[in-house]
């Protein structure tokens, strides 16, 4: 054998190659995996996305981490003995390649080396079988080959969409009929082209939520966490009709009504005969206070039966004071004189008489927001300073344009309210008010999520607000669990900052 | 410098000395390959197995094939040293009385220490000097042995009674260690032929001369091995270490003392000659293993527990030899 030399030169640069293809191999791997990670996650979040430069960049960064590790494989320098034993024990050439490297290598003229050359020239071997790429290499560049078209794959794909709509088509057909109720409003969560107020429009938050994807996702869960709450949407909304939820508020106002007239009458005897409650009147006020739907009612009766055993004398102011609540209380106080807009949640609040006749510390009550107060309509934009009051008029489209409210006439300011609000959309509403120990919170008037009373929705009055308490109240009176009515505060906190 | 001309003979006079062997011996062709390992290593082989497998007839013939001078130690508890070094004794010449040094038995050029194990440890360490040093020390004076020089011992595993184990030192001075397995059947017919027919045995004449073999000695050291094998069987002999990274399990729980240094130079020096012998002009993989427990077997120092379990030291071996990669 002749060209020796040459031999061991070319085995020296096979494995100069396949090093180079080994460390190649590990890098693209690393950096395909890198890719493959990076790709998904610009895949599954929308606000990710990196421009078709940056994909490109990215194919380059590929092939150049790729030749960049070859090149250093390359450079790792070869033992070019144990690279022909490697080859004689793959070849089985009896070790004669690495042996006669040896006796070069020390220059030996010895008989065994002529030997060992005759012998070489004899034995055929190739050199692609003596040092193969090994099995590794391959594999992890077939690897990485797939992990950078799955990359590639993922970073061409159109990006994922995330709506509230889309999330509904997954949910049970009895919470998509809840859903399919709230989105036949004119003014509703799925109708996200209906025309903003201006003041909503050019507000942060709405801009933040509609374009931020995490605050999107935050809404979603929430109404995913609501919509699993097992009876959650039948107890709130139930499978009910419209008409049907109407009846139901019939039939609570005419309770309330009852009540009301019972007490009436209590008080009329008392006024005319003195004394106190009899047992009588005692056993119908305990039956009343079982049969009321409202926490607040049923707790004021009871603490009239309470009350009245120790001092008999006083029964009479507590019967006034009562009777005063109910024309807060009571959806019929104000339904009795107009149909329409005048029996939507607001107009509740519109009444004076409904926030002065509350116990100090209800929270749900401030003692100063009646909308015809002089404080209301000064600082529009500013809650109150004390921090405890309802929401400022101000703040609700259309009010402050309509000079009635100023006279605090209830009825005026009902049908202004009804009729005279022209712009669609929602409101939102926040002040904090103070409830107790529990410190400082947040109340919330929301209009567009005709939850609880969707027929007394008024076409004419594009506005309808709900308020979260209100809700809480009727969630608690159905005897919904303390987690669920969190949840949907926490949607209602959701929607209020600008989702819808 | 060896020459194709040495290389030849050496190669023709190792092919004889087999031939002439093999005309003996039937069978065998371990222990017979071992001894000319040894032969050709400068070294001493101990040949372990049951009598009557024809232990002695190997060596006499191995002896007279060889044409070198053979003397035969039977080591029995009352053999003193000097009855194998020699002694010296009271001379008159000339009227003159002095003493003269008389020769024992080792004295020889191949030297059978027949059942060595049943000496005392104090006359088995006698033939450590002639073994290792190839000397001979009696009071004030020491003497050469002649080359070649080789001692070929043998011990009967079974019977323990009466005998005294080789101290490990004794022991690593045996370049090889090979078991003298029972002949297959054919080989038994084949010996019962040769002796109780004909003339019986005949030894064979000598085919090769004490040059003859210093020779092959010389070329056989000059057979060249490549790099990698040399660390592969540094990490072999390693491996039988309890405390090495290469120990294999098993030899962390039944090794007490791994393979000396010893071990190594002597499976590069069998590997050699069995390449030799196989008319390769290089060791190989496969040269390695054909003296890989031969050489190493021997030197393993069992630990309490792998003697109570009755461990073999060439199953730890094997899982040395399985483990360790070549490259």
């Amino acid at each position: 054998m002749t060209n020796f030399g040459q031999f061991v030169r070319a085995i020296e640069q096979r494995a100069s190659a396949i090093s180079g293809l080994r460390t190649s191999a590990h890098a693209l791997f690393l950096v395909s995996c890198a890719a493959l990670i990076a790709s998904i996650l610009i895949y599954a979040v929308p606000g990710l996305a990196i421009p078709i430069a940056g994909k490109a960049g990215l194919l380059v960064a590929l092939l150049s981490v790729s030749a960049l590790g070859y090149l250093v494989g390359r450079m790792v320098k070869q033992d070019p003995a144990r690279l022909l034993l490697e080859v004689d024990l793959r070849l089985g050439l009896d070790e004669r390649l690495s042996s006669l490297y040896e006796l070069r290598l020390r220059a030996s003229r010895s008989v065994f080396r002529k030997h060992l050359e005759a012998s070489l020239t004899e034995l055929p071997w190739d050199r692609r079988k003596g040092l193969p790429v090994p099995r590794l290499v391959r594999w992890t560049f077939g690897l990485s080959g797939v992990f950078a078209v799955a990359a590639a794959l993922f970073l061409f794909l159109p990006p994922r969409t995330h709506t509230v709509i889309a999330a509904t088509t997954a949910l049970p057909e009895s919470s998509r009929q809840s859903i399919d109720v709230i989105g036949d409003m004119p003014i509703g969560l799925s109708e996200p082209d209906v025309p903003l107020p201006e003041s909503l429009e050019s507000g942060e938050s709405t801009a933040v939520v509609r374009e931020s994807p995490t605050e999107q996702f935050r809404l979603e869960d929430v109404l995913s966490e609501l919509r699993s709450a097992e009876g959650t949407s039948s107890s709130i909304v139930g499978d009910a009709s419209p008409d049907e939820l109407g009846h139901l508020i019939d039939e609570q106002r005419a309770m309330i009504e009852m009540i009301r007239d019972f007490i009436e009458s209590i008080l009329e005897r008392i006024q005319q005969e003195g004394g106190g409650l009899t047992d009588d009147e005692r056993d119908q006020i305990r039956q009343q206070a079982g049969d009321a739907t409202d926490p607040q009612l049923a707790e004021s009766l009871m603490d009239l039966l309470d009350e009245s055993g120790s001092d008999p004398s006083g029964v009479e102011d507590m019967l006034e004071s009562l009777l005063s609540t109910f024309d807060v209380e009571s959806p019929g106080a104000d339904a009795g004189e107009s149909e329409g807009a005048s029996q939507s949640i607001p107009l509740q609040q519109d009444d004076p008489n409904w926030t002065s006749d509350l116990p100090a510390g209800d929270g749900s009550r401030p003692d100063d927001t009646s909308f015809g107060s002089e404080d209301a309509s000064t600082e529009p934009d500013e809650p109150d300073a004390a921090g405890d009051a309802f929401p400022q008029e101000a703040n609700i489209p259309g009010h402050e344009e309509n000079p009635q409210l100023e006279g605090g006439d209830d009825e005026q300011t009902a049908e202004s309210l009804g009729s005279d609000n022209s712009q669609p959309g929602f409101t939102r509403e926040e002040a904090p008010a103070t409830i107790g120990a529990s410190g400082e919170f947040s109340s919330f008037i929301t209009e567009g999520v005709p939850v609880e009373l969707p027929t007394l929705f008024d076409p004419d009055r594009d506005v309808l607000t709900v308020d979260f308490e209100r809700i809480q109240s009727i969630l608690h009176a159905r005897g919904i669990q303390e987690d669920v009515i969190d949840t949907v505060r926490k949607y209602f906190q959701l929607i209020t900052e600008g989702g819808s | 410098m060896i020459t194709e001309q040495d290389l030849q003979r050496a190669i023709t006079t190792f092919e004889r000395l087999r031939e002439a062997i093999g005309g003996v011996i039937v069978g065998h062709d371990t222990i017979v390959r071992a001894s000319l390992i040894a032969l050709l290593c400068r070294g001493n082989v101990m040949l372990e197995g049951v009598p009557g497998l024809g232990k002695t007839l190997l060596v006499r013939t191995l002896a007279s094939a060889v044409g070198l001078k053979f003397s035969r130690i039977q080591f029995t508890p009352d053999l003193m040293p000097a009855d194998i070094v020699g002694t010296d004794i009271i001379t008159e010449e000339a009227g003159h009385r002095g003493f003269s040094f008389s020769q024992g038995p080792v004295f020889a050029n191949v030297v059978l220490a027949d059942e060595i194990n049943r000496a005392t440890p104090k006359t088995q360490s006698a033939l450590l000097e002639a073994m290792e040093e190839r000397t001979v020390t009696v009071g004030a004076n020491t003497y050469p042995l002649e080359e070649p020089y080789i001692v070929l011992a043998t011990q009967n595993p079974i019977e323990m009674e009466g005998t005294y184990p080789l101290p490990e030192a004794q022991i690593d001075r045996f370049l090889l260690k090979a078991n003298v397995e029972f002949p297959s059947v054919e080989e038994l017919v084949q010996i019962t032929v040769r002796n109780t027919e004909g003339s019986g045995i005949q030894f064979p004449a000598p085919v090769a001369t004490a040059d003859d073999i210093l020779l092959a000695r010389d070329v056989v050291r000059a057979l060249p091995i490549a790099e990698g094998l040399r660390e592969y069987i540094a990490h072999l002999v390693l491996a039988t270490h309890p405390t090495s990274e290469l120990a294999t399990p098993r030899i962390r729980d039944y090794v007490e003392y791994g393979a000396s240094p010893r071990a190594a130079i002597a499976l590069i020096a069998g590997a050699k000659a069995h390449a030799f012998l196989e008319g390769q002009p290089n060791v190989r993989h496969a040269d390695i293993e054909a003296v890989f427990k031969m050489a190493l077997a021997h030197r393993l120092v069992l630990n309490f527990r792998g003697e109570a379990e009755g461990i073999a030291s060439s199953e730890l071996l094997d899982d040395v030899w399985n483990k360790v990669p070549v490259v």
